[in-house]
């Protein structure tokens, strides 16, 4: 009797080695799996991190110099949003490159050259005027830059070029009239540079509203916001992401 | 034993972690000194082209504004530099000339400890003084004896081990940083931290300190991002000033085309972005 009891302990002992350790094992693999989960999260994490604060310090060093700008009224009333729209145009296109991983593209240049900005490799000429003829006409004085006007400027031109016959324009419809002279121009300087308006007109990032002496605060908290938003959702992608596997 | 192999598993782990974090510490101190050096390099650059549009003839009376603002954060950043030389001095003074236990107490960051270069490096890129104000928006003897209380308020508990960058500037982390106790040890199995303890319970408070110095990675890395980010800006911007200020030759501002005039305008503007650019301080954004 004491034998077969003693055997019974043994063996219950034994088993629960066996089991402690096959508990063991699947513990450790757990452990194991959970700090790679998490070192990999970090470093997706990180990965996102550095790209938001570059894109967040690009958009702040544009938000000084358009401060600065502001305060010392550069360009008088009727020239300031030009240089905004050139430090603006640098700061959101930079900051959105930034993001993505992708090196600055535009660079605003004071070399006292003809060209405004260097976009990639393009020189480029900004012209901002809520006269888009007038815009336009500019286009003769710089036949080899870029030409780069307001997005919604250029959203106009292509229906414009598409050949539509109601196109609106600052809460109006052009007229036939209006709508003819600017396919002409156009049509011309196209001509004269031999190539098509695709290339040589370029869209800004920015519609003309938002480069506004009293716009562009909020035109840039905005491009913050939406960077912001990126981040957090891609954020919580990662998370996800390791949350499944 | 039971779980030993999971005391063991957990506490290597932990010490993993812990090895990770000290590296991180140590670049953030060294990104920190960097960003100092090329702040102070920047301040060089300012200084030439400040002197230059100042030699300019004939310029419009707001220049004389706009270096004014320029001059404004140029000293701004000296008075920053002279509170923490001085402070630090005092609080090394004040530990004997050891200087290991002054702490930048918000913080829990044992500034003095780290020698001048890094203590000024953290000092002007997260720029937080004891009271929780900024060291620049205090004046005069306030700032003296904030910068006094940041370097000098005592030191940080880090269980009676050496001073590693990590343990230094753990309170850089926020309050998660404070809750880790002496993170700059390794910790042993059998031994100090976990002496004493059942293996299952070991392996449990080992994975949650694990957790929690994860965390911690988590924020260093998010402040060497934003330090190496503004590095970046800050380096573009003094090379656009540079380019911009051997541009203008002529020195009667009159006499300038208007593309020159132009061209003076947008260094001027630049100058003091720059000069702004130099006080920029990164916010520590607790959890």
């Amino acid at each position: 009797m004491a034998i077969k009891t003693n055997v019974d302990h043994a063996i219950a002992q034994g088993l629960a080695r066996y089991v402690d350790y096959f508990n063991q094992l699947r513990h450790s693999h757990l452990i194991d799996q959970l700090d790679t989960l998490l070192t990999e999260e970090t470093e997706w994490l990180a990965y996102l991190e550095i790209r938001a604060a570059k894109a967040i310090e690009h958009l702040g060093l544009s938000e000084r110099e358009i401060e600065n700008i502001i305060a010392s009224n550069r360009g008088g009333e009727s020239g300031i949003h030009g240089f905004i729209a050139e430090y603006a145009e640098m700061g959101i296109t930079n900051s959105r490159q930034a993001y993505a991983g992708m090196k600055e593209l535009v660079t605003v240049l004071n070399d006292n050259g003809r060209a405004d900005l260097l976009g990639g490799q393009d020189e480029i000429q900004m012209k901002f005027y809520q006269n888009l003829s007038n815009e336009l006409k500019k286009a003769a004085e710089y036949p080899e830059l870029k030409m780069m006007y307001p997005k919604d400027h250029i959203d106009v031109f292509q229906k414009v070029m598409a050949g539509e016959k109601y196109v609106e324009y600052d809460g109006n419809s052009l007229s036939v009239n209006q709508i003819t002279i600017i396919k002409k121009l156009i049509e011309n300087e196209s001509e004269i540079r031999g190539e098509s308006p695709e290339h040589w007109m370029k869209a800004s990032t920015l519609n003309y509203d938002e480069v506004q002496k009293n716009t562009i605060e909020s035109t840039l908290n905005r491009e913050k916001e939406g960077i912001s938003g990126k981040f957090s959702t891609d954020k919580q992608e990662v998370q996800d992401n390791v949350n499944q596997e | 034993m039971f779980n030993t192999t999971l005391r063991k598993q957990a506490v290597e782990k932990l010490n993993d972690a812990i090895s990770r974090y000290d590296y991180l510490a140590a670049r953030l101190e060294m990104s920190s000194a960097e960003l100092y050096d090329l702040r102070y390099g920047s301040l060089y650059k300012i200084r030439r082209a400040s002197k230059r549009i100042n030699e300019l003839a004939n310029t419009p009376k707001k220049y004389q504004v706009e270096i004014k603002k320029i001059e404004f954060e140029t000293e701004k950043f000296h008075e920053k530099e002279e509170i923490i030389k001085k402070a630090e001095i005092e609080a090394k003074r004040a530990s004997g000339g050891i200087g290991a236990g002054a702490t930048l107490s918000a913080l829990g960051v044992a500034v003095a400890g780290l020698g001048p270069t890094a203590a000024m490096g953290i000092a002007t890129t997260f720029g937080v003084a004891s009271t929780g104000t900024g060291i620049s928006s205090l004046s005069g003897a306030a700032a003296t004896s904030a910068a006094l209380a940041w370097l000098g308020g005592g030191a940080v508990s880090v269980g009676g081990g050496g001073m590693s960058a990590g343990s230094l500037l753990l309170g850089l982390a926020g309050p998660v940083g404070m809750g880790i106790a002496a993170v700059s040890l390794t910790v042993s199995v059998g031994s100090g931290f976990f002496a004493n303890k059942k293996n299952k319970e070991v392996a449990q408070e080992a994975w949650d300190q694990r957790l929690k110095i994860e965390e911690v990675i988590r924020k260093f890395k998010l402040l060497i991002s934003e330090v190496e980010a503004l590095m970046d800006i800050t380096r573009e911007q003094t090379s656009g000033i540079k380019k911009s200020r051997e541009l203008i030759t002529g020195d009667d501002y009159q006499a300038f085309s208007d593309d020159e005039k132009m061209q003076a305008a947008m260094l001027v503007n630049g100058v003091l972005t720059l000069a702004q650019l130099l006080n920029k301080e990164i916010e520590i954004g607790g959890y």
